[in-house]
This record gives C-alpha cells, sequence and structure tokens, in this order.
C-alpha cells in the first residue's frame, strides 16, 4: 500500500496522511487511537489556514513517515535555536504535575506496571517521585510511594524465587551452569534443539 | 486594493438594520430570547485562535504569533531564500488562493485570523490547543473586523474564484458582532437551550463560525487563558509518564517539553490554562 504524506506541520510533526481511501490526521505519539478520519477538502483547510506544509511524498510504511517526521522535527527545532533535548528532566516533571495527576500516575503504577511486571518503569517513577520536590511537599505521595516499592521488591522477590524454581526443578544443564560453563550447556542445548530435543528452551532459558 | 476595514465600517447600519428587522419578525417569546442572546454574546464572546502548543512555547519564550507572512520573512531571513520562493514551496496548489485573497487587502499579509468564541474549544481539529484572546487586547485593536464564516469560502464561493462581492456585503465591525451573530442565526436560537448557545458560535464540526480579521501583535499578554481539551490534557501527562519507561522520541519529547513549559507557566501564573471536558 501506498502512504502519501499530503502535509505537514515540521515545528509538531503532526501530519496528514493518505493511504487507500482514507486521510487521516496523526500526531506523536502516533497511535491508532489518536489518528482522525479527515474528508479530503481538508488537505487545503491544513494548508491554507492551519500551518501545514505540502508534502505529497510517498513512503512504504508508516515506520518511514513517522521517522521523516521525527527528522523534520528536530532540524527545524534545531533551526530555530530550540532544540529537542536527548533526555528530558524527570524531576521538573513531577515538580510541575498537579497532585491530581501524580496520584493518577501512582494509580498507573500500582494498577498496570506491578500486576504487568513493568517494575522498571515503576522503580524508575516511584524513585524520581521520592527525589522530586512533590513528594517532599505530600507527605501522603511519600507513603503510597513508599508502599508500592516495598510491593516492587516483593514481586521481584516473588520472580527471582520462581527463576530459581523453574531452574533447579527444569534445568538439565544445572550442574554446568553452576560450574561456569554456560557456554557448553548453551551449544549441548544447541545440539539438542538441532535434533528437535524437549531440552533445548530449558538450557537457553536459564 | 480593499480596505477591508473600512468596508466593515461602512456596513454598521446596515448590520444593525438587519438585526432590527429579524427580531422585529419574531414572535413577541422569540424576540426576547434573541435580545437576550445578543446581550450574552455581546458579553460573552472573545476572540480565539487555535495554535499550536510549539507555538505556544514560543509565546512563553517571548517570541510573538506569526501569521504565514511574517513566518516566511523569518525563514527568508534565516535561509537568505526569497520570502516568496519560501511560500510557493509550502503552498504549493494552494498558493494562489491564499496570495489571491491576502493581496486583495490593504495590509493584507498582516491580517491575523480567529474565530468568536464564548467558552468552548474553538476550531480544535488541527490544533486542539486554544489561545483565547483578552477583552483588554481585542478591545484596543483600531483594525479589526468580524465575518459570518471562513472569509475564503466566502470569497472563493461562486466558482472557485475569486469574488470580494459577498464579503462587501456581510463584513462587520467587531462593535457590531453581536447583532451579525444573532441575525445569521435567528432560526436556532429560540431552539437551542441556553447552555447550547456557544454552539451557534462555532458549530461541533467547526464548519460554522465567525471569522474575526484583525492586526495586531500576539504575545503572551495579549492572551486570557490557553484551553486544552481534557483528552488532550490528559493524554499529554501520559506521554511525560511514559518518559520513565522508555526513550521518547525526538517528536514525543518536544510535546512534553512544550507541554511542561506550559503547565510550569501556568503554575507560575504567567498564563491560564483551563481544562475542558
Amino acid at each position: 500500500m501506498n502512504f502519501i504524506l499530503e502535509a505537514f506541520s515540521p515545528a509538531d510533526a503532526v501530519a496528514i496522511v493518505q493511504t487507500g481511501q482514507r486521510l487521516r490526521l496523526i500526531r506523536p505519539p502516533y497511535r491508532q487511537s489518536n489518528a482522525i478520519e479527515l474528508p479530503n477538502s481538508a488537505i487545503q483547510d491544513a494548508v491554507i489556514n492551519h500551518d501545514f506544509h505540502v508534502c505529497g511524498r510517498q513512503f512504504e510504511n508508516w515506520e518511514t513517515i513517522i521517522a521523516f517526521l521525527n527528522q523534520q522535527l528536530a532540524d527545524y527545532r534545531q533551526k530555530h535555536g530550540h532544540p529537542v533535548a536527548e533526555t528530558l528532566d524527570s524531576l521538573e516533571i513531577l515538580e510541575v504535575a498537579p497532585l491530581e495527576v501524580l496520584q493518577g500516575f501512582l494509580d498507573n503504577v500500582e494498577n498496570q506496571l506491578i500486576p504487568q511486571g513493568q517494575l522498571e518503569h515503576a522503580n524508575n517513577f516511584l524513585f524520581a517521585l521520592l527525589e522530586s520536590g512533590a513528594s517532599k511537599a505530600n507527605p501522603d505521595l511519600t507513603i503510597k510511594a513508599g508502599k508500592l516499592l516495598k510491593q516492587i521488591s516483593q514481586a521481584e522477590a516473588c520472580k527471582k524465587n520462581t527463576a530459581l524454581v523453574f531452574e533447579s526443578q527444569y534445568n538439565p544443564f544445572k550442574s554446568l551452569v553452576q560450574k561456569n560453563k554456560t557456554e557448553m550447556a548453551n551449544q549441548a542445548a544447541d545440539y539438542i534443539k538441532q535434533q528437535h530435543g524437549f531440552f533445548g528452551f530449558a538450557a537457553q532459558a536459564s | 486594493m480593499l480596505d477591508l476595514f473600512a468596508i466593515a465600517a461602512k456596513n454598521a447600519d446596515s448590520i444593525d438594520n438587519v438585526f432590527n428587522d429579524a427580531v422585529t419578525s419574531l414572535p413577541v417569546d422569540e424576540a426576547k430570547t434573541a435580545t437576550e442572546f445578543a446581550q450574552w454574546v455581546d458579553e460573552n464572546t472573545l476572540i480565539s485562535i487555535n495554535i499550536r502548543l510549539f507555538v505556544i512555547a514560543e509565546l512563553l519564550c517571548g517570541i510573538p504569533y506569526r501569521n504565514i507572512h511574517e513566518w516566511a520573512e523569518e525563514q527568508a531571513d534565516l535561509s537568505g531564500k526569497a520570502k516568496d520562493l519560501i511560500l510557493r514551496e509550502r503552498l504549493k496548489g494552494f498558493y494562489e488562493k491564499r496570495m489571491t485573497f491576502d493581496r486583495a487587502f490593504q495590509y493584507g499579509e498582516r491580517f491575523k485570523y480567529g474565530a468568536l468564541n464564548a467558552g468552548g474549544l474553538g476550531l480544535s481539529v488541527y490544533a486542539p490547543y486554544c489561545a483565547v484572546l483578552s477583552p483588554d487586547f481585542s478591545n484596543a485593536l483600531d483594525q479589526i473586523a468580524c465575518l459570518p464564516g471562513d472569509s475564503l469560502d466566502i470569497c472563493f464561493a461562486r466558482a472557485g474564484k475569486f469574488d470580494h462581492i459577498d464579503l462587501e456585503k456581510s463584513v462587520g465591525p467587531y462593535s457590531h458582532r453581536h447583532w451579525m451573530v444573532t441575525s445569521q442565526r435567528i432560526g436556532k436560537i429560540d431552539s437551542t437551550p441556553k447552555h447550547g448557545w456557544q454552539q451557534l458560535l462555532i458549530s461541533p464540526d467547526s464548519k460554522c463560525y465567525f471569522e474575526i480579521i484583525f492586526i495586531g501583535d500576539i504575545t503572551l499578554k495579549s492572551l486570557h487563558c490557553v484551553r486544552i481539551p481534557a483528552a488532550e490534557y490528559q493524554a499529554m501527562w501520559e506521554l511525560a509518564f511514559a518518559n520513565y519507561g522508555r526513550k521518547l522520541s525526538e517528536a514525543e519529547r518536544a510535546w512534553v517539553q512544550d507541554f511542561i513549559q506550559l503547565i510550569r507557566a501556568s503554575k507560575d501564573g504567567k498564563i491560564q490554562v483551563e481544562v475542558i471536558t
């Protein structure tokens, strides 16, 4: 399928893309849920009245369009003296966020990140929160963040135990691994895999 | 060349007359509601411009809002290319239409465009951030006119060719906006509940609205507030939260950077932010 980048705004990487008969407005973070279907007359309106630049370039897929838009944005902002920061200031985000937003973030950690096992994301956020002025100003946030960190460490311990049990019960090459002979173990696993052996997965998983 | 603002001023009496004729032709109850509506428009409407988050960040850095000509002049300074070439490259097939309109009017290349707004999110499809201009700023403008729709649609309605006759008939001074709006929406006022009156100014699909054309420099001080749709506000915080789990792309970082700058400015009392559900 052809992807035609009809028009875009280089400053913020918002774009109008034609795919088949469909014309869509896309914007970072480029999710299906934030794409808006547009009528064909939209290109003229967007260009004449809403600061879009006509483009007309064809792309092979969404990935190449998004890469192009990211590059255009970076170049445009650099040229205009507002370069995009290489990393965002994690503490500043938390210091300007209203209390209800921070509480929402904590709810996300509790209800989504921990149950889904995204523990690094959860840890990064919670440590940043505890370091920020926001938690100092709101002791309730500190208490909840502390509780969630405890939950995470329990989840991590549980994960580790499960891995150990798995290893001791199912790893037929345990003695080789313990002797730091993992390379030999992997070679053995590869060999068994080539022979369509059952234990290959277990050895490599360890 | 046409003087848009002189034409608007000349139409003041006819706008008064159209309003009076429209209201007197209504049954007493409906006439009363229409008069109340006109008063509501007069007291509650401001000018809004839907702008990009990046432009708000620029305003916060002291860079004034620019129209397409002012933007092209800046690009010309940066690149050394001719302004006209820059405009042609950006507008391509739409160059003639935009330039025909802008160059038909005295100071047309300095025009800024907004919409009458009474509390909504403006024309938010392409740019959800709605900058609302302060009443002090609007009231101090000498060159300002109101139109019952998009100026380009009005001027290119006849077989797609530029014709200013309809615009000359319909444009009015900003001071008469409430009478213009009431006359234009007279058949819908009585059947619309009061809480829905703002939709008579800007329809939910953004197709029907009242355009305001003016000449003036828009800076941070010109703003009354910035309105953000609740869904956009939520989405931006979600993106900021994602920053703790993965490295965001350039575009994502740029958006979060601009958003945080806006929220910081709001917290510091430099700008008022309203989240609209």
